[in-house]
């Protein structure tokens, strides 16, 4: 929420905060008037602008410039100088002279001091603050076609690591402030015009686990109902110091988005638009038919199997189906928006119009969203101020169940070639029996037609205010935010046939809604005496929230009529299910920041948190925060010829805490009472129950400690600008299902006896965050400007719940282990075994140890095996050699924007990239892992051993031995990749063109997105991000819908 | 503007008003669940949940696979292709079977533990006896079976009985307790069961009897012959029980839940949700070709070629537990999309054929036979009993009345080489003469271990059989079954002794060490 | 171009350069080689018009591979192709069908005897005869009636012992794995009536000739076995036509029809070492409930005879039964060379 900081004093030299309406016009004109000085002022560019304060030094006599950026005043004898302002611009004295007309354009200026920086219930000026916040201004991230603001973020905020889980549009995206928080969710709280998201950044869709099949990647962006096109600024706290107002909810940290506002002044009308294409950028080598029957021919023998006559002579073959082509198609995405704003008599608005329809490069995969954002800001009285926002929006998604083994384009890539999509006489192709032999395998074309898992969600949210003057210092303000929500979410299969399945018609459709609201009030008092300025706040805030969902199924629906009121009445087949919860908060928070000279800076917050989570032992959390700046660049001995050079120094520290509340999955709330649990259906003799829980009572808050060091400095008045800050991160504390071996009998699953929550374990981060900014070339009307964000930390996993216990993450019906993550261990980290090459010579096979008791001939370890390393030097291979096969975390991500502007062309290059992550390709291990016989594999497979190709890559093809295909670092790869994420070239059609048809000024541009990546990852794209966003599962491939490439041009219209 | 004084403190009124809340406010109780304070006030909700204890909710992962590999696969009488290693044993501390049983053993412990400890407080705070004491009982045969299950599965095992506390202590290093104490805690735990639970009750929950009959089986693996007669001989002369005639409908009838012959089975639901409530033993045992879009069957488990030979000639129970060729189902008439001749096959009844093609409705099972077993049919639509994908209705019986008499009569042959106690010879010619079988004028060990193979084929118990015999005999025993198939027959020559008790999983070892030492003494 | 993974052949002018091979049997795969063969959509055998199925993935401008269909009838015909055009091209091609034979409704025969036969491809038999391949022995049976899978034959006078069936039809000639029995040569116990010189020597009820059930003929021997008493239905020569053991007896043959439920019979003799009653595991018939079993046991795997032995009584005995008196039907008992 950004107000206006009164006005300071006279005789404070700092620089006034120019804003619209801000000086007074004068009203008489004095009798010594020497002279009417009439002018404009214009950017560099040569653009006029509006709303500039001109005014006479010494006086307070001035003007505001208008439409056009044309003024006109009265000058007083005996005045000089005029002063001219305006945000983001060097603020410059004119000697008025003898002149009666002055054209004066203004320079950028350093704004970054000037920036009004969005802290929670306030703002604060960007020289004022001591912690680690980072802002992102909207013009930093137009022209990138993105369904959320969660997805814009990449690469632009240093601290902030940003993976999208993968190409879904309206999809999972990752964010994570600082490492890795939490080991539960680790989605940072967004606040939106002063309304908290507490729900976290991850909403989910059904699944296919209803319908029979696989299932794939389900969480979905709750950011994507927020159009972006309303985002004026984002700010992200970054450190507990910065955090701990807004305490229990911002360990993950905190990101507060400010949407744009009306404006004093006429009004205008603007159109924005995008349209565009989008393919996928990179596609796997798979084998063709030919190859395909090729490999059977040589390993079917192998197994005893027989060869199927037809591939007797793959010459002869076509290509066959190319399942990768059938699953990926032409996307498209289109965005148009259209805003009102404007504001007259004290009163400001704004009103947008949006339509977002992203259809996916992958077959079934769409987002469409309809929204409207509308404020209203009104200065009622000179000492109050009322104001109301609401958003709305209705967003309907179409999930393609990627990212998971046995998903789509698992399917895709592991069909074989010789299935067809359709058969001979038009029935969908699929399980097709050839020389004897059922090729199993997924149509995924013909099931598209049957199946689908489409998600609505409506949502509004919002917020009405009132802020009274008190006195020229004190102001209150009284603050109601709202939220309501309902989502609608739809698995269905039709009744059909696809090649040797018979889908029998189903519908699951869950239902559910939901309202928050919080009213917060809170004083708000800044002093500026001579070189002192105090402003403190002190707030209660009460916040409730409440959800109830239903799920009902049915099956066999009359004629396909998808709904609950069709379908077989036999009742066994019914299912339904439902719940509902609430919770609520109390909450204190006080803020006190201290300025002196603008050198010297301290400030402290405190934050008191009581939550329905916790039991009466445990239930209040309190959360301080410190933190300290010296301006250095201010003092004396900084000025001179230095300050060249080094124009601006500023040191901060700060320390803080901050909590967490959210539980574990599955966890009964609250905690701290034994639940009786209920079944969605009949169980034992009918209706029966079961104690949920062991109760505690002394559950208690997730705590994260930051300690922070940070300096801003600025080179050659503010060409280069730079922000620097290392932190240290601990996160002990945390809430865990306190669960040991299964013989206790209690456990963390929907049908255990469940575990208690407890407090156990930490974890730490540290890291580093580098935002530079730099003006590199600006000599007339060419600028070059360049951005770049680094951002690096380590994370260590330092303790777990107990000696034994580790963090476990499996794929493939949970029957594969990926992830196991010990103490010591960057979280997420790879488990496996190690391999060293291959068996290639009998004399390696009789000097091998046995590997999990296999003897060696030709069933069990045989030439081209893999030789796995003895880990724990026993001599022998087993579950004890498993180890840590590499980090899913990167070694650090960057970001690197170059802007040129030359007239009226402007042009943008946008890189980001990360590096020194790992990832694990299990779909290679699908399609490499060389114990397939009757599905597709990569066309690398040709290069295996055999005895005529003993320096084969790959290792033998066997079903028999099966450590062949255990986990191990063969399918780990260097995830590391730069990529071109975004250029664009844009034009500035002439005024003199534009001001004949009424347009103010048009813009129009071309942009690719995700151009081009460089990288050694084999799969299809090494950004995978985590699997319904957990942390257990990140950067594990297991047929990632890919990122696309998208193709726009655009438009943007201002009337 | 200026404000004055008045008018400043005007608004801080209510500013005052709204700046605190309700104590209670931050006091949300769950809205989906209700308390163990505020429940169980009768015997309605008390019996709701022991009824889960008798649930396939919690038991599914043993008896879904885990007791076909443990009680079938590995004692020979069945083949497969899954879980190769109970059929050639070598099974490894990370068999997924393994880790099943004892998490639903152990999960299912921990049910009836938390159970016994809240019935208790309820007890404790005025509750009324006469329902919670029975339902106490009945956890405590249900701990008391379980713990029977672990002795004879794993030898000796850890012994839990407050989960919450152990839990919350955060220390995990439980000891194994000697196989002899395991069994110890189980007899007590059923004797005091059959002092708690009730003369008689609803068809399918637990009486006296049925821990009497669960007495007298665990006495019996003790070898005490007789208190095994003692126990069997009241169960036999309470009356309550008899054999049922339609021996098949036990297992593929949901109208027989719970039938005369019943002592305790778990109790499946014909439905879907909750995942297990159903019987999901289907499947596994469906021959191939019954599968249609109502019932799953993949014929995971199939009879193995050495339980064919124990049937003798004429013995009714072969065609009643197992399909071979010739054998028919009028009744069952399934059908597929876009399979004319599997159709034109069925249309007039099922037949199982293995000289037709299997795309065309034949059977090819490796032993060129499949079980019937628990296997409800086709679905609904297709002349079945009704089946949901993979669930059926049926529930599976864990001990019958004909497992009584065969009791009853091996404890009486006691240590003899044979009897004809004409008491003997009655009670296990009965179970034979359902069969169709001529009576024994007289019985061998070896006759009784026969008659129990293929009374209780593919019901999970025929590996405690052949365990309880010793470890030379059972070599023997194991090592002469052909455990191949019909083109490749197998036969294994490394059992050795340590393959009598399967090993711990090796999760656990990894979480609770002590797992991995000595067994140590339960009862100082 | 964005597909759905098809591949984009379109159809053409079909020609066909080459079948690879030019015959073969039902199940066997066929490849066709030319040009513009893209996009076929139906294959027809011109016998019954047969359509052959194939999967569209095997299908290329150059080629088609699919496979004779099981109903393919046997010969020499075209096979045309059709494409999505509607242009078609021919090609000729014999299909190799050989007459198989699943089950016949008896193995015994005299002359004149009519003998169903259940098999594929005998509709275009020609030729049947009881054939040895020792001796290079051949008579013709007289063919009835011939359907796809059903044919009927009546047998002719053999001077054979027993032999199999030869079938010949256009596609060639194979021999039954059925072995028939010649009445005609064998040591006859009881056919529709006792053998000459045989006469019912039961224990218990007598065995008695019943026209009710039969197997062949008229007549069957009926035997009622009481409850518990472990009886036997005996068939006795005690006159001078008794035969003395002689090698080149083969087998014991006959038909039985079961009872009530399933029993195990077992055959004993006089001339057998056990001696008279024995009932030795070695000499067990097992005895389907209600339907007739036929049995023809090598002598040499029994205990039947031994050597320098006079044959006078075989009987077939019953432990129990234990329910109820149960009646069993004998026909054709016969000693076969």
């Amino acid at each position: 929420q950004q107000r206006t900081v009164a006005s300071p004093a006279p005789g404070n030299n700092r620089v006034a905060m120019a804003t619209p309406g801000a000086a007074k016009p004068s009203t008489g004109v004095p009798s010594d008037a020497k002279a009417l000085i009439k002018g404009t002022v214009s950017d560099e560019k040569g653009n006029g602008l509006p709303g500039a304060t001109v005014s006479v030094k010494g006086t307070q006599i001035g003007t505001t410039t208008d439409i056009n950026g044309a003024f006109s005043l009265n000058m007083p004898s005996g005045s000089k100088v005029l002063v001219i302002s305006f945000i983001g611009m060097k603020t410059q004295e004119v000697e008025v002279g003898t002149r009666t007309t002055l054209n004066i354009t203004l320079q950028t200026g350093d704004q970054s001091l000037d920036e009004v920086v969005v802290i929670g219930y306030g703002t604060a000026k960007r020289s004022d603050v001591t912690s680690s916040i980072t802002t992102v201004k909207a013009a930093d991230l137009k022209d990138i076609p993105a369904a959320g603001v969660d997805q814009l973020l990449q690469g632009k905020a240093a601290g902030v690591t940003v993976t999208s889980n993968g190409g879904q549009p309206g999809g999972g995206v990752s964010v994570k402030v600082r490492g890795v928080t939490s080991i539960n969710s680790n989605d940072p709280l967004f606040v939106i015009d002063g309304v908290p998201f507490i729900g976290g950044n991850t909403s989910s869709s059904s699944g296919y686990a209803g319908l029979g099949g696989g299932d794939g990647q389900t969480g979905n962006s709750v950011m994507a109902m927020l159009n972006p096109n309303d985002i004026e600024s984002i700010d992200v706290l970054k450190d507990a110091s910065a955090q701990a107002i807004y305490g229990s909810q911002a360990a993950n940290g905190v990101i507060l988005v400010t949407t744009k506002k009306g404006k004093q002044g006429e009004g205008k009308i603007n159109y924005e638009m995008y349209t565009g294409v989008s393919e996928v950028a990179r596609r796997l080598d798979l084998m063709d038919l030919r190859d395909f029957a090729r490999y059977q021919n040589e390993v079917l023998p192998i197994i005893g199997n027989p060869v199927a006559d037809e591939f007797k002579n793959p010459d002869l073959l076509g290509p066959g189906t190319d399942w990768q082509e059938a699953m990926f198609q032409r996307g498209t995405i289109n965005n148009h928006q259209l805003s009102f704003s404007g504001g007259r008599d004290k009163t400001t608005y704004y009103l947008s119009l949006n339509y977002f329809d992203n259809k996916g490069i992958l077959l079934g995969s769409d987002f469409k969203r309809y929204a409207s954002r509308f404020s209203l800001d009104s200065q009622l009285k000179t000492w109050v101020k009322v104001g109301l926002s609401a958003n709305v929006s209705r967003s309907i998604q179409n999930v393609s169940l990627a990212d998971a083994a046995e998903g789509t384009i698992w399917w895709g890539a592991s069909t074989s070639p010789l299935t067809p999509v359709k058969n001979l006489d038009g029935t969908w192709g699929g399980g097709q029996t050839v020389g004897g032999v059922q090729y199993y395998g997924s149509n995924l074309v013909g099931n598209s037609q049957y199946r689908g898992n489409t998600k609505t969600t409506n949502n509004i949210f919002g917020s009405l205010y009132a802020e009274f003057q008190l006195l020229k210092d004190i102001s209150f303000r009284n603050e109601l935010s709202y939220s309501l929500g309902q989502d609608n979410n739809v698995a269905f299969q039709k009744a059909g046939n696809v090649g040797s399945t018979s889908f029998r018609s189903k519908l699951i459709d869950s239902r559910s809604d939901s309202y928050y609201w919080s009213l917060t009030n809170y004083l708000s008092y800044n002093k500026y005496v001579k070189k002192h300025g105090i402003q403190a706040t002190l707030g209660h805030q009460a916040q409730n929230s409440y959800y109830q969902s239903i799920s009902g199924t049915k099956v066999d629906l009359q004629a396909n009529i998808f709904d609950l009121s069709t379908g077989s009445a036999d009742q066994t087949t019914w299912g339904l299910n439902g719940g509902k919860g609430q919770w609520a908060m109390e909450s204190y928070f006080a803020r006190a920041n201290y300025t002196y000279d603008d050198k010297y800076s301290l400030a402290a917050s405190f934050r008191a948190d009581g939550s329905s989570n916790f039991g009466p032992n445990n239930r209040w959390g309190y959360f301080p925060g410190v933190s300290a700046g010296w301006t250095v660049s201010n003092e004396k001995f900084m000025k001179g010829a230095i300050a060249n050079v080094l124009s601006y120094t500023k040191l901060r520290v700060g320390y803080g805490m901050v909590g967490n509340q959210n539980f574990p999955g599955g966890a009964p709330n609250p905690a701290y009472v034994g639940a009786v649990q209920f079944f969605s259906g009949p169980v034992g003799f009918g209706s029966s129950n079961m104690i949920n829980g062991i109760p505690n009572p002394n559950l208690k808050w997730e705590s994260v400690r930051t300690t922070n060091a940070g300096v801003d400095l600025g080179f050659f008045n503010g060409r280069i600008d730079a922000t620097i800050d290392v932190y240290k991160k601990v996160t002990s504390d945390m809430i865990i299902f306190l669960t040991g071996p299964n013989l206790i009998g209690v456990g963390d699953q929907w049908d255990d006896l469940k575990a208690p929550l407890g407090n156990a374990g930490q974890m730490t981060n540290t890291g580093i965050d580098v935002g530079i900014t730099t003006t590199n070339i600006k000599r007339g009307n060419f600028t070059w400007r360049t951005n770049a964000v680094l951002t690096q930390f380590t994370n260590s996993y330092d303790r777990a719940a107990s000696a034994a216990s580790a963090l476990d993450g499996k794929v493939y019906y949970n029957n594969y282990l990926i992830t196991h993550t010990t103490p010591g261990r960057p979280v997420g980290s790879f488990w496996g075994l190690v391999t060293d090459g291959l068996y290639r010579t009998q004399a390696e096979l009789d000097q091998s140890l046995p590997q999990f008791g296999y003897k060696v001939n030709e069933t069990e370890t045989w030439l081209g095996d893999i030789r796995y390393k003895d880990i724990n030097g026993d001599k022998k291979i087993d579950a004890q050699d498993y180890t840590f096969i590499g980090s899913p975390l990167p070694k650090f991500s960057w970001g690197l924007t170059n802007s040129l502007n030359y007239g009226d062309f402007d042009f943008s290059l946008f890189l980001q990239g990360s590096q020194g992550a790992k990832a694990f390709n299990f779909l290679r291990w699908q399609l490499e892992g060389l114990s397939n016989a009757y599905t597709n594999q990569m066309r690398t497979v040709v290069d295996r051993y055999t005895e005529s190709n003993t320096d084969g890559a790959l290792p033998r093809f066997t079903t028999t031995n099966k450590n062949n295909t255990a986990m191990s670092d063969r399918y780990v790869e260097d995830a590391s990749y730069a990529r071109i994420q975004n250029i664009t070239l844009g034009y500035r059609l002439p005024k003199t063109l534009l001001n004949r048809v009424k347009i103010q000024n048009l813009r129009v541009y071309g942009s690719i997105q995700n151009l081009k990546t460089f990288t050694n990852y084999s799969g299809y794209d090494p950004e995978i991000g985590a699997f319904n966003n957990s942390i257990k599962l990140m950067n594990v491939d297991t047929g990632h819908y890919p990122n696309p490439r998208t193709f726009t041009v655009g438009a943007n219209l201002q009337f | 503007m200026k404000l004055n004084r008045k008018s400043i403190y005007a608004l801080l009124v209510p500013a005052l008003l709204l700046s605190a809340c309700k104590e209670d406010f931050i006091e949300r109780p769950s809205l989906s669940g209700t308390t163990t304070g505020n429940y169980y006030n009768n015997a309605e909700e008390v019996r709701a949940a022991t009824s889960t204890l008798y649930s396939g909710l919690p038991w599914r992962n043993y008896e879904s696979r885990a007791q076909d590999a443990i009680g079938d696969v590995m004692s020979g009488n069945m083949f497969t292709y899954t879980d190769t290693e109970y059929l050639n044993f070598s099974v490894s501390s990370a068999s997924e079977r393994i880790g099943a049983a004892w998490g639903a053993f152990y999960k299912i412990i921990g049910y009836s533990n938390v159970m016994i400890k809240t019935f208790e407080e309820k007890k404790a705070a005025g509750g009324d006896a006469s329902y919670l004491d029975p339902a106490i009982a009945e956890c405590h045969f249900i701990r008391g079976t379980l713990y029977f299950y672990i002795a004879r599965t794993w030898g000796a095992a850890p012994i839990i009985t407050d989960p919450g506390a152990t839990a919350l202590s955060g220390n995990f290093n439980i000891p194994r307790y000697l196989q002899k104490d395991v069994l110890r805690f189980a007899l007590e735990e059923l004797q005091a069961a059959e002092a708690g639970l009730p003369e008689s009750d609803v068809p399918g929950r637990l009486t006296k009897y049925v821990a009497k009959g669960m007495m007298s089986k665990l006495y019996l693996y003790n070898k005490d012959y007789a208190n095994a007669k003692a126990k069997a001989e009241e169960v036999i002369n309470s009356g309550k029980y008899t054999l049922v005639s339609d021996y098949t409908g036990m297992f593929t009838k949901m109208s027989m839940n719970n039938n005369s012959e019943s002592l305790f089975s778990i109790q499946h639901q014909f439905a879907q949700d909750p995942w297990g409530t159903g019987n999901i033993k289907n499947p596994d045992r469906g021959a191939g070709a019954l599968r249609t879009s109502e019932a799953d069957a993949w014929e995971m488990y199939v009879p193995s070629l050495d339980i064919l030979k124990e049937y003798e000639f004429g013995d009714l129970r072969r065609r009643w537990s197992i399909m071979e060729h010739g054998w028919t189902n009028p009744s069952w008439k399934p059908q597929r999309a876009n399979a004319p001749k599997y159709n034109a096959f069925m249309a007039n009844g099922f037949k199982y054929d293995t000289l037709q093609p299997t795309e065309d409705g034949g059977s090819l099972s490796p032993t060129r036979s499949n079980i019937t077993k628990y296997f409800a049919g086709p679905g609904k639509s297709f002349g079945g009993e009704p089946v949901l994908g993979q669930n059926s209705g049926n529930n599976v019986v864990l001990l019958r009345y004909a497992d009584i008499l065969l009791i009853y009569a091996e404890a009486i042959l006691g240590s003899n080489a044979s009897t004809s106690d004409a008491k003997a010879l009655e009670a296990i010619n009965r179970v034979r003469s359902r069969a169709g079988l001529t009576p024994r004028t007289s019985i061998t060990l070896d006759d009784i271990m026969h008659e129990r193979r293929v009374e209780f084929a593919f019901e999970g118990d025929y590996w405690y059989d052949i365990q309880r015999q010793g470890f030379t005999k059972a070599k023997a025993i194991i090592e002469k079954q052909n455990r191949g198939t019909t083109t490749n027959p197998t036969y294994v020559s490394n059992f050795t002794a340590d393959k009598m008790f399967l090993p711990i999983p090796a999760g656990e070892i990894v979480q609770d060490p002590e797992l991995g030492k000595e067994p140590v003494p339960y009862y100082k | 171009k964005d597909t759905d993974g098809r591949p984009q052949i379109s159809p053409g002018t079909p020609v066909a350069t080459k079948i690879m091979p030019d015959s073969a049997a039902s199940g066997s795969v066929v490849t066709l080689i030319g040009t513009g063969l893209g996009d076929i959509r139906s294959v027809v055998f011109e016998k019954q018009n047969v359509p052959a199925g194939f999967q569209t993935t095997l299908n290329t401008a150059e080629s088609l591979i699919f496979r004779v269909p099981t109903e393919a009838s046997g010969g020499m015909q075209n096979i045309t192709f059709t494409n999505s055009a509607g242009q078609t091209v021919s090609v000729p091609f014999k299909v190799l069908a050989f007459p198989s034979v699943t089950d016949v409704s008896n193995y015994n025969f005299t002359k004149g005897t009519v003998i169903t036969i259940n098999g594929n491809n005998l509709d275009d038999v020609t030729a049947v005869a009881v054939a040895d391949s020792v001796k290079g022995i051949s008579d013709a049976a007289t063919i009835v009636s011939k359907e796809k899978k059903k044919l009927v034959v009546q047998m002719p006078a053999s001077s054979l012992t027993r032999g199999t069936l030869s079938i010949t039809n256009a596609t060639g000639r194979i021999r039954t794995k059925q072995e028939f029995v010649n009445v005609d040569k064998a040591y006859q116990i009881f056919v529709d009536s006792y053998g000459t010189g045989f006469q019912d020597g039961s224990w218990g009820d007598a065995g008695v000739v019943s026209t009710k059930e039969f197997m062949s003929g008229t007549a069957s021997a009926a035997k009622t076995y009481q409850k518990g008493n472990w009886h036997l239905i005996a068939f006795a020569n005690w006159s001078s036509s008794a035969i003395n053991y002689s090698a080149d007896y083969t087998y014991i043959t006959g038909w039985i029809k079961g009872a009530s439920a399933d029993y195990s019979l077992y055959v004993t003799t006089d001339a057998s070492k056990g001696g008279f009653g024995d009932t030795n595991e070695a000499n067990r018939i097992d005895v389907k409930a209600g339907v007739w079993n036929y049995f023809k046991i090598k002598l040499s795997d029994m205990d039947f005879w031994l050597p320098g032995k006079t044959l006078k009584q075989v009987g077939f005995r019953i432990k129990g039964p234990d329910k109820q008196d149960e009646t069993f039907y004998f026909d054709d008992i016969m000693l076969v060379k």
